[in-house]
């Protein structure tokens, strides 16, 4: 079964001592045969736009692991130009890290920062989470054709989760905090299990965790075909 | 085969099914666990009585169900009464505490008094801990009460690399490090702050998925002597008073 993850990152963890090198997600990956969307955490703790590149860099020629964009929001208007023709760049989605940043989704430079995404189809991936920041993304959602896949949701949140993906079909999750025992089996009995992404936050993040929560489930085998690597495609609209 | 020593039994508010006997069975079932030590949620979160009451029936239900008493130091007459009341019952292997529910702290007299009471018997204590200050508070308790054991639940929560650090030197203290982020440096750094004979296997179930916590254990790059230890054999050593399994 393919496992497609949308949620690794590699280079240098400043919080802890922690092999986070790109050798390292590369080697995780490869001992589950599974393919990846990352992003160099230079982006993430340090200046996005160097980052970006150095993640087109260290990613070229790397046929299982595929580019994903970041732009920190607190330093609007600054790089805001990089974000024009991101696919063409080489950029499968970005993504954004307001809970590791300290930004929150109401904060204005964030809506510049949409208003440019907005011309092009890319997801955007969120790593939020806190009750009412899935209500506040909504709303900016319902006017966009983007898919938003967020990363976040866990036992406490879940219910936040569920009531938006009704409202909105661009509303997408992301699988790696979900932690409640029947967090699937719910999605799929009030949404659709055609809504949630694989991603793991390997390799700070235990991989086979998020993996055995899909495995060791109840869902059929196809529908955890869906989870780990068709539904994103489906999304791109390419097999990857 | 798996030993899940950090378990609670209730409802949660939250986007779940609320788990009765035969889900919780189910569950066991399918994830290898053969025998659970349980908690009522009812007792963390609101009359720690009501909740302990229930969950003496609860564990009635399967000879994999055991139980920790629910204490609130905030009630310390009426704690002290509920551990006499069943201290008979083989079910019950042990004592939680909540501090961030109860809010009294691990270092309050009505702790320790607690503690004092229970120290001759064969209970052991699965304390709720989240941050340094609470580990730091747990290592004296440890200190005052060489002969009791403690589990170190969550390991420290968001700062368990330092937690480690800060409850190494006291062998009456194991971790289990169950959280809602699966760190996938935990479960090794653990082994080799504290020792393996000091890391148990705990999930927070049904809060949490007891797979969220196995994929924390597989991916930590443990023999399989090593995880035998995880799993269960340090759980039954310490379940029968330090006797070996």
């Amino acid at each position: 079964m393919k496992i497609l993850d949308t949620n690794t990152n590699f280079g240098f963890y400043p919080y802890r001592k922690v092999d986070t090198s790109l050798d390292t997600l590369k080697d995780i990956l490869k001992s589950y045969q599974a393919k990846a969307l990352s992003l160099s955490l230079k982006g993430i703790f340090y200046d996005a736009i160097e980052g970006n590149e150095e993640t087109l860099s260290l990613l070229k020629g790397e046929k299982d692991l595929y580019p994903v964009a970041t732009y920190d929001p607190r330093a609007y208007p600054k790089g805001i130009e990089y974000l024009e023709g991101l696919r063409a760049k080489g950029f499968l989605a970005i993504a954004f890290f307001p809970r590791l940043q300290g930004w929150i989704i109401d904060f204005a430079p964030f809506r510049e920062v949409l208003d440019v995404l907005k011309r092009e189809n890319l997801p955007i991936i969120i790593h939020t989470s806190g009750y009412g920041e899935l209500t506040k993304i909504s709303s900016l959602a319902k006017e966009m054709e983007n898919p938003f896949i967020i990363a976040g949701f866990h036992y406490s949140n879940l219910s936040e989760a569920i009531a938006i993906m009704k409202r909105l079909k661009n509303i997408y999750i992301e699988s790696h905090l979900l932690n409640s025992p029947d967090a699937l089996e719910y999605i799929k009995r009030y949404v659709d299990i055609d809504r949630v992404i694989f991603g793991s936050g390997t390799p700070l993040l235990s991989f086979e965790t998020a993996l055995d929560v899909i495995l060791k489930s109840t869902l059929s085998e196809d529908e955890k075909e869906k989870v780990l690597s068709k539904n994103f495609e489906g999304i791109l609209g390419v097999e990857l | 085969m798996i030993i899940d020593i950090h378990c609670h039994y209730g409802s949660w508010p939250f986007a779940m099914d609320n788990f009765g006997v035969d889900k919780i069975k189910e569950y066991l079932d399918r994830l290898n666990i053969v025998k659970a030590i349980f908690s009522s949620s009812k007792a963390i979160v609101y009359d720690f009585r009501e909740g302990n009451r229930e969950l003496i029936e609860f564990l009635k239900a399967d000879d994999r169900f055991y139980g920790y008493l629910v204490l609130n130091p905030n009630y310390l007459k009426e704690s002290i009464e509920e551990v006499n009341r069943y201290l008979d019952n083989e079910k019950i292997v042990g004592i939680k505490l909540h501090p961030a529910y109860s809010r009294v702290s691990l270092d309050d007299e009505r702790t320790k008094n607690i503690i004092e009471h229970f120290s001759g018997t064969r209970l052991i204590y699965l304390i709720h801990t989240w941050g340094v200050p609470m580990a730091v508070q747990l290592t004296k308790l440890a200190g005052q009460f060489p002969k009791v054991r403690f589990i170190m639940g969550h390991t420290g929560g968001d700062t368990w690399y330092d937690c480690l650090d800060i409850v190494k030197w006291y062998p009456n203290i194991y971790v289990e490090p169950c959280s809602s982020y699966a760190d996938r440096d935990k479960v090794r750094m653990s082994i080799d702050t504290v020792g393996i004979e000091r890391v148990l296997f705990g999930t927070d179930f049904t809060l949490i998925n007891p797979a969220f916590v196995i994929g924390m254990v597989e991916c930590s790059g443990l023999t399989e002597e090593e995880k035998v230890f995880i799993y269960y054999k340090n759980s039954i050593k310490l379940l029968e008073g330090g006797k070996d399994a």
